[in-house]
Formats: C-alpha cells, structure tokens, sequence
C-alpha cells in the first residue's frame, strides 16, 4: 500500500491516528477483516439491524441491485415478478446473503463509505491536486454531509433508508484537502482513473455512538421524482482515507485522519 | 290646633285625640311588643353560653331596635306637622320611613362605636381579665363552679334574675381586688367548666359520640365501600380498555396503509399526536410500535380518572377525604388519620389527640368506657389548650400580640350584653311611658303642652320608674355579701374613693336585676304569643356537635 499524502497542513497527530487505520493493499481484504462497505444494501439495513425493525427485502433488493455481487445479479430480476408465489421464492433466496449481511453490519470493525470527490488541477510547484471531498448527502445550509443510499423500504411513495454520518469530519476540515502525488505519471495515472470512475475515494469509519433514530421530516432527499427519507443515522468517526481502484479493488493511496486518534 | 291651645298649660294642657295619636299608640305598642320579646331573649342569650355568632347577632338586633327606638322619638313632630299642613299620607310615610331609616343608621353606628370604642380603648389588662371572666362566666352557666359567698343553684341561674345577673356579672368582678390572683389559681377548674359546657357534659358527648359513629358507619357503607368497590370495577377493565384502544389505534394505522413497525419514524409525532387524541397519553419518546408503553398510559389513565373520581367523591363525602385510599377494610378504615381527623372534627374533639372506636364494649359499660377512654381525655386536651391561651402574658392580649382577637373577641362579649341589656331596658321604658301618655291623651284629651318638656319628661320618668326598682327587692342575689362586695369596687371605678358615674352604674345595675323579675314573664310571654316565639337569631338548639375551644 502506497502512502498517500494528503492533508499536509495536519499532519502533526499523524503518528497516533496511524495505529488505528487499518492496513491493507486491497479493498477486499478490509472486508474481509470485518469492514462493511456501505452500499445500497448495507447502509439502510443499518436501520432494521438498529431498531430491530422489520424491512422489505423486496425494496431493498430492487434498490439495492447495484450492490448485489455478480451471482445474485441474475436473480434480482425476478424481483419484479407479479407472481407472488415466484416472488416469495425468489425472495426466500436472498434470504441467506442479507442475513449475511446484517451479521456482517452487526460485528463490523468499522465501514468503508464511498465519497464524491472533484479532484483540482495539478499543482507542480507543490505536487499536489487540491481536492474536494463529500459524503453522498449533502445537509442544506450545512457543512456536514452523510452516506445515505439504497431503501430498506418504502411509504407513502417515498423511500425510506439509514445514513452514516461522519463525527469528525466536514468537507470544511482542513483534512484531505489535497492529494500530493510527487511523481507526475503516478498523478497523471489516477486522475485518469478517477476521471474514468475507474477509481474512487472512501473513507474508513469506526461507529461511534449509538444509533441515532430520526422521528422528524428534516432529513428528505432526492427531490420530488426519487424522494427518500432518513430513518436513522449511524455516528462513525473517520479513520483515513483510501483511493481504490474498481476493477481489482487495489487499494492506491491510503492516509489517516490526522485527529483521529481513539 | 285652636282647640289645641285654649286652656294652655306650661305641663299639661287639652290635647286633640286626633288621628296621629292613635297611629302613634298602636305603632308604640308595637315597638314595645318587639322590644320586650328581644329583652327576654337577650337575657337567654346571655343565660345560655352563647358563641361569638350569637352575641354578634344579637348585638345586632339590638342596635337596630335601639335606633327604632330613637326615631319613633321623632315620629309625633313629624306627624304633628303633616296634620297641620295637610300633607299627603303618602308622602308623611316617605318622610317618616326617611327619618327613621337615617335615625335609625345613625344610632345603629353610635351603638357599635360605642361597643368597638370599648374594644379598642381596652388595655391588654382589661383583657385579659375579660377573656377569664368570661370564661368563669361560661363555667357559672354550666355550673361548673359557683362562687363562693354568692353560691347561685342551676334553677337560680335560669331565672330572670340570675340571667342578668350573668349578663352583667364579667362587668361587675372586672373591678375585683387582685382579681387576676383570684382568678390563677381557679382557672384549670374553671376552664375545665368551660370546656364541659362548651362539650355539654358526658352524657351528652355520649350520645353525640354514638350519632356521629352511626354516621361514620354509614358514610363506609353506603360511600366508602360502593366507591371502593367501582374503583376496582374500573382497574379490572384495564386490559379490556387498552386492547380497546390498541385496536383502534392499530386500525388507524392500517387505513394509512402501515402497521407499528413499519411506520416511519419521520411519522412518529404524528401517531403520538393520534394516540393521544384517542385519550392515550404516551410520552415524546414513545415508540409507535412499543405497545408496552402504550398499555402502561392507558392503565395510568384509567388508574388516574378511577383516583381522581374516588378521591373526588371521598372529598365530597367526608372532610379531607381525599387522603384515604381505595380498598380498605373497616378497621383500616376507621383507623385511618383522616377518618380520624374529621370525626373527632365533627364532635369537637380536633384538640384532642385520642383515637376515636368504631367497636365499643356492650351497650352498659359503653358510656364508662366512652367517659374514660374519650371523653376525659378530650377535656383534658381543651383545657390544655385553653390554659395554653387563657394563661398567656397579659401583654399577649395587647394590639399586635399573640392572644389579641381572644381579648378583643373576649371583651366584646363582656360589652355587649351589659350594653344591649341598658339600651333596651331604657328603650322599653321610655315606650311604655310613652304609650302611657298616647293612652291618658285618647282617654282624657290632655297631654304634655310642650314636645320639648315631654322629651325631657319621659326620659326621667322612664329612668325614675327603673329607679324605683333599686329598693324593691325581688330576688336575694343583690344581698348577698359578694354582690355587695362587687358593688363596692364598682363604685370605685378603679380609684380609691367611691365615684358618681361608679355609683349610677352600680344603682342602675341593681335596678335592672330587680326589674327583670317581673318584666321577664311579662317580656316572654310577649316573645312566644305575641310574636309567635320569634328567636331574633338565637337558636340554642340548633347546634348538633359541640364546638371546640374558641380558636
């Protein structure tokens, strides 16, 4: 694993904040170590698997399909089936991968939540890209933002899922504000990517505090034509960053939060 | 008015029988009616231990009759002159019902600053010695001590001459040499006195004690138990209410298109908000689907209305009431301090701290036991706190001290009914002397020439014929060696030597005492037939449960 050198204004805290970040070259192996990538299936299970309320797995398969691994790609099209027999069945299939997954979010070490990022152009005095993180979510008249996606069900038309938001982190901390990549090729290499979705950025959270159940209409997303609501947010404390590539989930650069000492 | 003046002479001269003077006779012998009848029950009042209520009310029926009495001084000028000029009938009753009503007022206020004037100029002295003698007062008329050189059998108290000698007597000893000495070392005895008749003895507690028991006994089984039983009527249908609600509160939900569970939580206020309309207060944190939570606010509901209607009804039914809990046997019941508390209220006995039975032995040595468990100790407890009062510093009795509206209440109680009994021996006086003249001026067509020398007249003769009583000896108490005694410092007026206005009070309270004997029948007889036994407010009778020592 590359060291990726980012935030350099904070890097004072660095070495404590170290110990806690997790090491590894590939995505998958953070999985496998017990870090739950929170996708369109993961994060709104976040609310039944906290409330211990029931879901619908329909909704949140047809909502979740992206996220289903390639063998269960297939199924997920009878989901639409009108037969309720067949669609019973079909359901009763999924039946052990979520399970799966709610044991998987129910002993997670910690999340890996994918960022939006706007990578700046490059700077060759200082050999870096000024960079600009967020969460999927962003909160109006707000710095905060949150990992929200996917349904894990619906009422009233209105999409009903579970967020991860992050408690030491804003897209105004001074944190992961720039990439700095001194060999030109390298930066070149993975702006292409990043460009070419070919890669992306996640952060590595650690839950902290209990789950917050949200009993208001404050947090609505997605405008009128795909419009979700919040149920609960997941507190977590990020722990660093990654750039992962997609295709082999090679894991690029890595760097910790400078304050994120336990 | 020409016949009027021929023959004229400076006392006695022809006088018309004209028409006022009939009016004037008939509405004097009916002021007289009306004066005698509240003469006889003024000296019942006084006779029989009256509370602060009945002085007030007789005091007040006084003032108003002795303010009649002063205007229908004025009524015979006035109607003179209606005669002479002519005047309208209708409009000399106008001027008459003025002129009295205004008369009338002013007198009825002189009398009261006359008894608040007394009040207020009296030292904490006076009135402390007020508050005792009035005490040894009370404690005379429940023969519960009698005093030494002047002893009075119950019969003798009962009678006109003992009556207004209670009346006055407090006025009279107020000038004992070393009086509050004397009265020390009596006072446990005499207010033990007091305290008995305040009780009306133990016969009576007795029989006051049983009909409140019944009572008692009566409000558990026809309030108490019934309320008891409803309320646990109520707490058994807990688990059918809330199921009730549940279903009602869970249909809703289902006409929504969700159940509990699946409700978002953005809609949660939203079914508290229902829930709580249904009358099913849950709290803000309340989790739609959390029926736990939901049953325990419809038990508390329900539990709180079955209180408040059991405690509300326990209020209504019994004093403080509201303290006693559901589901009580008889014994807990009765034994209960709030039971306890507005029975012994209920008799009288709040000072005392005993414990009243609601089992008592068999029906012979019920009265024993009730004397020695109860009534005994309820008498011991009033006269600790009365001599807790009674006994105070006399500077406790001053403007501002502990004991002031005991002293101030004790000295207007000694006040008024000396008072009151001169205004209406004199007002009753001066009427009959008055009708005596209207009778002799339609008999004999003569009277007094003047108006001004009959007013002066009058007034002598009524306080001469009063006078002449001071020699007629009709009862023995004004012989005894202690009235004499009583008489003597009262002359004094506090001083050393004997004074005029000591003395005229003295001869005119011997006056009045002699001349009761005979007016009291007279006066009585007046009040049953004549006015039909009317009570001027005074119903001795009409108090079913003893009151406890004045507060």
């Amino acid at each position: 694993m590359k060291t990726l050198h980012i935030a350099a204004l904070l890097l004072a805290g660095a070495p404590a904040a170290a110990a806690t970040m997790p090491q590894a070259d590939n995505f998958h192996e953070l999985e496998s170590a017990g870090y739950v990538a929170m996708d369109h299936i993961n994060t709104p299970l976040l609310y039944p698997l906290n409330s211990g309320k029931p879901y619908n797995a329909k909704v949140l398969l047809l909502n979740g399909r992206q996220s289903l691994p390639p063998e269960l790609q297939q199924a997920a099209r009878d989901l639409n089936d009108n037969n309720e027999f067949r669609l019973h069945a079909t359901l009763q299939g999924f039946a052990p991968f979520l399970a799966g997954r709610m044991d998987a979010l129910r002993h997670a070490q910690g999340y890996l939540v994918a960022l939006n990022a706007k990578l700046g152009e490059y700077d060759f005095t200082r050999h870096r890209f000024p960079l600009a993180l967020s969460l999927q979510v962003s909160k109006p008249k707000s710095a905060d933002s949150y990992q929200c996606s996917g349904a894990y069900d619906e009422f009233r038309r209105t999409k009903l899922t579970a967020c991860v938001s992050a408690s030491n982190w804003n897209h105004q901390n001074p944190a992961f504000q720039y990439l700095a990549i001194d060999d030109l090729q390298r930066a070149e290499d993975i702006k292409r990517r990043l460009l070419n979705n070919k890669a992306g950025f996640f952060f590595v959270m650690q839950p902290e505090g209990r789950f917050r159940v949200v009993d208001n209409d404050k947090m609505k997303f997605g405008g009128f034509l795909d419009p979700s609501l919040v149920s609960g947010i997941q507190p977590a404390r990020v722990l660093g960053l990654l750039l992962v590539d997609f295709d082999s989930g090679e894991i690029l650069l890595s760097g910790a939060m400078a304050d994120a000492a336990p | 008015m020409s016949v009027a003046v021929q023959g004229r002479h400076l006392l006695f001269s022809r006088q018309p029988r004209a028409p006022w003077v009939w009016l004037m006779a008939v509405v004097t012998g009916l002021y007289l009616t009306v004066e005698c009848g509240f003469n006889s029950r003024l000296l019942d009042v006084v006779g029989g231990m009256p509370d602060q209520a009945a002085v007030d009310g007789i005091e007040m029926y006084g003032r108003s009759l002795s303010g009649l009495a002063v205007a229908l001084v004025f009524w015979p000028w006035v109607l003179k002159r209606a005669a002479a000029s002519g005047r309208h009938p209708v409009a000399t009753a106008l001027l008459l019902g003025m002129l009295s009503l205004g008369i009338g007022s002013v007198v009825y206020v002189a009398e009261l600053r006359l008894v608040d004037g007394v009040v207020d100029r009296s030292s904490a002295e006076q009135r402390y010695l007020a508050t005792n003698l009035v005490a040894l007062q009370n404690a005379l008329v429940g023969h519960g001590v009698t005093l030494d050189e002047l002893p009075l059998t119950p019969e003798q108290l009962n009678q006109p001459d003992g009556k207004t000698f209670l009346a006055v007597f407090p006025l009279l000893a107020l000038s004992t040499h070393e009086l509050d000495k004397t009265l020390h070392a009596q006072k446990p005895l005499i207010l033990r006195a007091m305290a008995e008749q305040l009780h009306g003895g133990a016969s009576v507690g007795y029989n006051q004690f049983l009909n409140a028991r019944e009572q008692m006994i009566d409000r558990y089984n026809n309030g108490y138990v019934p309320a008891s039983a409803a309320y646990q009527r109520s707490l058994d249908g807990i688990a059918g209410q809330q199921r009730s609600a549940w279903d009602k509160y869970i249909s809703g939900l289902r006409r929504s298109g969700t159940d509990p569970d699946r409700l978002p939580p953005a809609y949660w206020p939203k079914a508290r908000k229902q829930v709580q309309k249904l009358g099913v207060q849950v709290g803000g944190d309340w989790v739609p689907s959390d029926r736990a939570g939901f049953d325990r606010a419809v038990a508390q509901r329900v539990r709180g209305a079955s209180e408040a209607g059991f405690h509300n009804g326990m209020a209504k039914r019994l004093e403080g009431g509201a303290a006693i809990p559901p589901g009580l046997d008889q014994r807990a019941f009765f034994s209960h301090p709030a039971v306890q508390q507005a029975w012994r209220k209920g008799l009288g006995y709040a000072h005392a701290g005993v414990t009243l039975p609601v089992e008592l032995p068999p029906p012979a040595q019920a009265p024993q036991f009730f004397k020695r468990a109860i009534y005994d100790k309820v008498i011991a407890a009033d006269v600790e706190e009365l001599l807790r009062r009674y006994d105070a510093p006399s500077a406790a009795f001053a403007d501002g001290g502990s004991q002031q509206e005991l002293g101030r209440g004790q000295m207007r109680a000694l006040a008024v009914p000396p008072i009151a009994l001169g205004f209406s021996i004199v007002g009753a006086l001066v009427h009959l002397i008055k009708l005596s003249l209207f009778l002799l001026q339609l008999a004999s067509g003569r009277g007094f020439t003047y108006g001004l020398v009959k007013g002066l007249c009058v007034p002598l003769l009524a306080f001469g014929v009063l006078a002449t009583f001071h020699d007629i000896a009709t009862t023995d108490i004004t012989a005894k060696p202690l009235y004499r005694y009583f008489e003597q410092r009262g002359a004094l007026l506090g001083g050393d030597a004997p004074r005029w206005q000591g003395r005229a009070a003295m001869f005119f309270t011997r006056s009045v005492i002699h001349a009761e004997v005979p007016a009291y029948p007279v006066f009585e007889a007046a009040r049953r037939y004549a006015l039909g036994g009317y009570a001027f407010g005074y119903h001795p009778g009409a108090r079913t449960a003893p009151a406890s020592p004045p507060d």
